[in-house]
Formats: structure tokens, sequence, C-alpha cells
């Protein structure tokens, strides 16, 4: 069978699990960064970049269009369903960051998925994100220099954290023989002779 | 636990979350922290009176998030823009400005909290999926793998604890330090991925077999409605969130 660009229900499924997996794993996340951040403005932001992870990881196991968005939006809602600290704006923040992280693949067409293009994509959902807390978070409300050294550490932490780690996790999950289904191992098989 | 009897309990999911939506895209507007803590006012009152729930439950399930409440105004008293500087130390520097622009980001913080709580509190995520393939026509596909998702989420918890156990079972000896951590966190990682995208599979094939994939034109058991009462909540919301802007 070729590789359709659609996404079928078991890829949707298993984005959505792994998402809500993701979700899961934020809300315990979320006390550090606040006391980090706390001591210093841009310390938390060294752990942010994980929150970025739902999108990349299911987008590169998949490699289909709209599957960042959804990864992103299903953590959320999950995140938010469950209790997480942010309440609702935990919806607004998936959105954006899903959108983002989207039109960076999308920018590749859905071809490249190098460990580089996984890195802007997160990097691009820490920009969303930032959008974000500009419009509602206090972040232009900071002096210059915490305000510089958020945007910043986010934006690696969101590359590193975000695109690097899903990278190595999912490279890890790939060994397991739980992915062989899916685009991430399919299209190395099926590279013409 | 849901308290789904009450008035908000039975506003339609759908009009109740794009409500609220709506209502913290106006809190945003605010600008001091006074008519913030109004508008705070209004999701604290509404979940103490019309959606039922006691004042003990709503602060056991609120007061964690003063931390973030706390962290939130710090942050931006202490390293926040702002002339009239009160204090300093090291590098911190309280100002004035910084200080106010903190408690009303931080008191919004707080609202968008009341907001989400108010809506889990009232909202059976059942009926809530239901409401959003019929009311905001969300696909099939993507609502029905969503709620398997939140229901998977227990399961995982025991599959946590069952890897930890076959961890130790085995021998499996634990290196100290930070690699040793590093480690660790792999080690239970990948085995709960590879479990969920197993579970998930199954689920999704299914699901599949029987038309759940919006595939099929399936009715649905649930049928939500929209009416007077949705319009109700709506009028309440929008007037209250208005007449604090506004007025005051």
């Amino acid at each position: 069978m070729k590789n359709s660009y659609v996404v079928n229900f078991r890829e949707i499924m298993i984005t959505v699990i792994l998402a809500v997996l993701c979700g899961f794993i934020y809300i315990a996340w979320a006390p550090l960064y606040g006391v980090m951040d706390g001591i210093y403005p841009g310390l938390g932001e060294i752990v942010y970049g994980t929150w970025f992870i739902a999108g990349v990881l299911a987008a590169y196991i998949v490699q289909k269009p709209g599957v960042a968005f959804i990864a992103e939006v299903a953590a959320a809602s999950g995140e938010f369903i469950m209790g997480g600290p942010y309440g609702l704006s935990t919806l607004l923040y998936g959105v954006a960051q899903g959108a983002a992280t989207e039109l960076v693949f999308a920018l590749f067409r859905y071809r490249n998925f190098h460990v580089s293009t996984l890195m802007i994509g997160a990097a691009a959902a820490a920009l969303a994100s930032l959008g974000y807390d500009a419009l509602t978070g206090g972040l232009a409300e900071l002096s210059t220099a915490p305000m510089l050294m958020k945007i910043i550490i986010r934006t690696v932490s969101g590359a590193i954290l975000g695109g690097l780690l899903a990278k190595i996790i999912v490279d890890a999950l790939a060994k397991t023989g739980a992915l062989n289904n899916y685009a991430i191992i399919r299209k190395k098989m099926e590279k013409p002779f | 636990m849901h308290e789904t009897n009450s008035f908000v309990g039975q506003v339609n999911p759908s009009v109740k979350l794009l409500l609220h939506l709506v209502c913290m895209i106006l809190l945003v507007f605010s600008r001091d922290p006074l008519t913030t803590l109004y508008l705070l006012a209004i999701p604290v009152l509404i979940t103490l009176t019309l959606a039922k729930i006691s004042l003990k439950t709503f602060l056991v399930r609120v007061s964690p998030f003063l931390l973030l409440f706390l962290t939130t105004t710090w942050v931006l008293a202490a390293y926040g823009k702002g002339e009239t500087v009160w204090w300093e130390w090291a590098w911190i520097r309280i100002t004035e400005e910084g200080l106010y622009n903190g408690l009303n980001i931080g008191l919004r913080m707080m609202a968008f909290v009341c907001y989400g709580f108010l809506f889990t509190a009232t909202t059976d995520v059942t009926k809530l999926i239901m409401s959003l393939m019929q009311q905001l026509k969300v696909s099939p596909k993507f609502a029905y793998a969503l709620l398997a998702g939140f229901r998977f989420l227990p399961l995982f918890k025991e599959e946590y604890a069952q890897i930890k156990a076959a961890h130790r079972v085995r021998g499996v000896a634990r290196v100290p330090g930070l690699r040793g951590k590093i480690q660790g966190v792999m080690r239970y990682t990948i085995p709960l991925l590879a479990q969920g995208i197993r579970k998930a599979e199954r689920v999704a094939v299914a699901l599949e077999a029987r038309g759940f994939d919006g595939t099929l034109n399936r009715t649905f058991y649930h049928q939500l409605t929209v009416g007077r009462r949705d319009g109700l909540y709506l009028a309440l919301l929008l007037a209250a969130n208005l007449a604090v802007l506004l007025l005051l």
C-alpha cells in the first residue's frame, strides 16, 4: 500500500493516546516550572520545552498533515480535563502551539523529518506560546532583560526538550517494534532498491 | 466527580466551553487588579451558587493553584517594568507598577483556573465529547479517540506501577546520580509509550469495526440539544462580565 497523505483512524488513535499521556506528564511538570521561575524569570523556562513534545512526537511517528495539531490539542485537553494548573488557558496554548508546529512541518511538505526539522517545529511552538503569554500572561510587562531571557531560553529549551528529546524517545520506541505500522519505519522500508 | 444536576451542570457542554473561552478573552481587557478581582468573583459565585459546589470542595480543588497566583505576581512585581522602586535587593527590584501588573495578571490566571474548574466540575466527559460531535461538528474520528484517551488514563497509572514492579522483580539495579535518573526515565517512558501504542491500536480496530470512525452514519444514544437554559446562562455570564467591565 502506498503511503496516503490522509490520516487513518489508527493513526489518530495513537496520536491522541500518546498526546494524552504527555498531558499527564505536563501536570506533574507545572509546579516545578512555577517555583523555578519565581527564583529568577527564565530559570523555569529551562524545563518549558517538554510542553511542546506531544506535537513533534506524534508528527515524527505518523508524518502526515494535521497530526501535530491534533496531538497538541489532545494533550492540552487531557491536561485540562485532568485538572491542570492553567485551567482553560491550556486549550488555547494547545491550539496556538499545535498550529505553529504544524506550520513548520507543512513548510517542509511533510517529507522532511530530520532532527533539525523537529527542533524547528518545537521552537515554533515555543514562539507561539510566547505570543500567547505576551497577550495574556504578562510577558510584555516584564523588564527587558528577564523578557529576553525568557524568550531565548524557552525557544532553546523547546528545540532541545521538545525536538531533540522527541527524536531520542521515538527512535528508542521504534526499536521495540511498536511503530512498525507507521510512516517512520515504513518510509525506510518502501525506498526503492 | 461531577455535579451535573445543577443549573450549570445542565448547560450544553459545547455552549459552556465556548462561553467560558469568551469570558477569558473578556478578562484580558481588564487592565487593573480591582476590575479583574470583580471579574474573578463571577465564576467563583457561579460555582458556589448555580453549580451547587460546596465551598469546601472549591477551596480544596482551587487552593493548590494559589502557587501559580503567587509566582505570577512575584515574578512581575520583582522583575517587571516599573519606575517607582519600593525595595531592592541583589537582582530583585520590586516596583509599584510591577506589583500592580503582577496582581492583575495573577488574578487573571486565577480567573482562568476558576472558569476551568467550573467547567470540569460540572461537565461529564462523555457528554462533552457527544456535544462536540453534535453541536460543534467535530469529526467522530477525533472525538472518539479523545474519549478513549481520557478513559485510558487510570489504566496507565496501573501500567506504570506494573513496569516498576517488573523491574524490581528482575532486579534491575538503579544507577545513582543524574545518569541513573535519566536512565530511569527512559526505562519507564519507553515501555509505557509502547504499551500505549499497542493499546491504542487494539481500541482503534475495535472502534473501526463498529463504525465509530465516522465512516458509517451512526446515530447518538445521548442526544444533546441547545435550549432556553443555555441562552439564560449565556445572557447571565455576558451581562455580568460586561457590567463589571463597562460600569465599574
